[in-house]
């Protein structure tokens, strides 16, 4: 009985031998996004030049022909949930049939399975992809392929939400915002604010300081303002220095969540969420200039390239953003909002040569990559690789980093744990 | 190495046709955001599992499907297969040991921990 009308996009090396060639499902989050971001921004053969984080340039962005394109190393397909892209639900059922932590993932189980079936990719390596929400999508799939009898080589999780329970974001008077507080480093730092206020190359090692004092001088601070609600004086100096914002924020906000430090870090500017490198006049709350200068030109290249490129043409309204967040149904587990790390344990129990491989970026402030850190250390498996990169929650959209980004992926597709 | 490629788009189960038309941008993106009324529900006293909490977990999530295709605590291959759990059908007699043509949700674990699984 069909379940649902899955679009996508897949780029297959001719001639390659299935059994060894590698082939990658793709997808982004939301949830009630397309998979646009990942398939015209990361590793597909063409990709939209936005200059990140300038982004100045005139819009649309053009599209290019992409350098690290990951095609050498596997096939690629790149998928659209139900409701979002061209990705439709086959009656009785509606898209908001499939609007659910688990029954989204049971779907996109039955399409890799269906994929897997009509391009006999059976014996072929195979890999997901998911970005933010598509994180946790993929911890739950991952679980649910691997019971099902479909083994996966790998799974990246690309600036991944996977447990919705260890992020401050808009409950900051009850849970610890230490997780952000490297971020905040690396973004104060980015735009001199911060003291000191170490060069890109240097993040990487500044950020071990960060997390240590993250870890040990600010929870522990956190744990006990979020009892008594007095910041304690001797922490507001450095933090300060650490981060560019004032000494006075900091005491009015000792646990910091993102959308006061992207408000309030300067005034007269907001800075980005998804990449805190970008900034754009003050506006609304929770308006993010990383995102309104880029997703128009996403928006009319995507359709354009079908169109024109690929010579795909429908009546039907290409969706690069569903309400379906509105309508989702978060539950999972025995919990409100989904906590995935125990799926993707679980997906390793049953498969112990999974490998799992975590990309983040310093500057995102949406899926901070400490927190996601944090997150899959949970696991405590050798099977676990974490890369971070200058850069936000779309680490690829920065020439320099979307090359490292590129040579660790072929490193690691081609290792094994 | 310039790798050739062919792109295939397809709508599986379905097939369209076509003139270009707009595209839906429903409001702006904030992932990982939940709407309002699913952050006043959010537990916020939990602390993140790890140990053996998390392990217990682990098990919990590989035994929901598993009780859920058994009667009585015990499963066939062929349940197995009509549940869709090809990994337990597919490796059924290297899980049933005894032979006894059917297995308990222990037996499975014991498997699974003999090759390797991170399970108390």
């Amino acid at each position: 009985m069909p379940e649902a009308s899955f679009f996508y996009v897949a780029y297959t090396l001719d001639g390659a031998a299935p059994a060894t060639r590698p082939v990658t499902f793709f997808y982004n989050g939301g949830p009630g996004s397309a998979t646009v971001w990942l398939h015209l921004g990361s590793f597909g053969p063409r990709r939209i030049a936005t200059g990140a984080p300038d982004h100045s340039g005139p819009t649309p962005f053009p599209l290019v022909d992409n350098a690290e394109t990951l095609l050498d190393v596997s096939d690629l397909v790149f998928v659209d949930a139900p409701g979002s892209g061209l990705s439709q639900a086959i009656a009785p059922n509606t898209n908001s049939s499939f609007w659910g932590v688990d029954v989204d993932a049971a779907v996109f189980r039955d399409f890799v399975m269906r994929y897997v079936d009509v391009n006999n990719r059976g014996s072929s390596p195979k890999y997901l992809y998911g970005e933010s929400y598509g994180g946790p999508r993929s911890g739950i799939l991952a679980s649910l392929l691997e019971s099902a009898g479909v083994h996966l080589a790998g799974v990246v999780l690309q600036s991944p939400a996977m447990d919705y329970t260890s992020n401050c974001d808009g409950i900051e008077n009850q849970r610890s915002c230490l997780a952000y507080l490297p971020s905040y480093s690396a973004a104060g730092a980015w735009h001199g604010l911060a003291t000191p206020s170490p060069a890109p190359a240097q993040i990487p090692d500044y950020m071990q300081q960060m997390r240590a004092y993250a870890t040990t001088t600010y929870a522990p601070a956190i744990a006990i303002f979020l009892t008594n609600s007095l910041a304690p004086e001797a922490l507001l100096g450095p933090l300060q220095g650490y981060t560019g914002m004032q000494a006075s924020l900091w005491r009015q906000r000792f646990n910091m969540g993102p959308t006061f430090f992207r408000n309030n870090l300067r005034g007269g500017v907001q800075y980005g969420r998804y990449d805190a490198r970008v900034t754009g006049p003050p506006g609304p709350t929770g308006n993010d200039p990383a995102s309104y200068l880029i997703s128009p030109s996403f928006d009319t290249r995507i359709a354009e390239y079908l169109t024109n490129e690929l010579q795909y043409t429908t009546p039907s309204s290409y969706v690069s953003l569903s309400d379906a967040i509105m309508f989702w149904d978060f539950r999972h587990g025995s919990l409100p909002v989904p906590d995935t790390i125990p799926d993707l344990g679980a997906a390793l129990a049953m498969n112990p040569r999974l490998k799992v491989l975590l990309m983040s970026g310093y500057h995102d402030i949406a899926t901070p990559f400490f927190n996601s850190e944090r997150d899959v250390a949970r696991l405590a498996s050798p099977n676990v690789t974490v890369k971070n990169y200058i850069g936000g929650h779309m680490t690829y959209l920065t020439d320099d980093s979307r090359a490292r980004q590129k040579a660790d992926l072929a490193a690691w597709y081609g290792s094994t744990p | 190495m310039t790798p050739r490629f062919i792109a295939l788009i397809a709508a599986l189960w379905a097939a369209g046709a076509f003139a270009q038309s707009p595209v839906i941008r429903q409001g702006e993106m904030c992932d990982p955001c939940v709407p309002p009324s699913v952050a006043k529900s959010m537990p916020v006293g939990r602390t993140p599992t790890q140990g053996a909490a998390l392990r217990a977990e682990v098990e919990q999530r590989l035994r929901a499907p598993f009780d859920a295709a058994a009667r009585d605590g015990l499963l066939t291959r062929e349940q197995a297969l009509a549940a869709g759990l090809g990994h337990i059908a597919t490796n059924f007699d290297a899980i049933d040991r005894e032979g006894r043509g059917a297995i308990r949700f222990e037996d499975y674990k014991r498997f699974l921990k003999e090759r390797g699984a991170a399970l108390d």
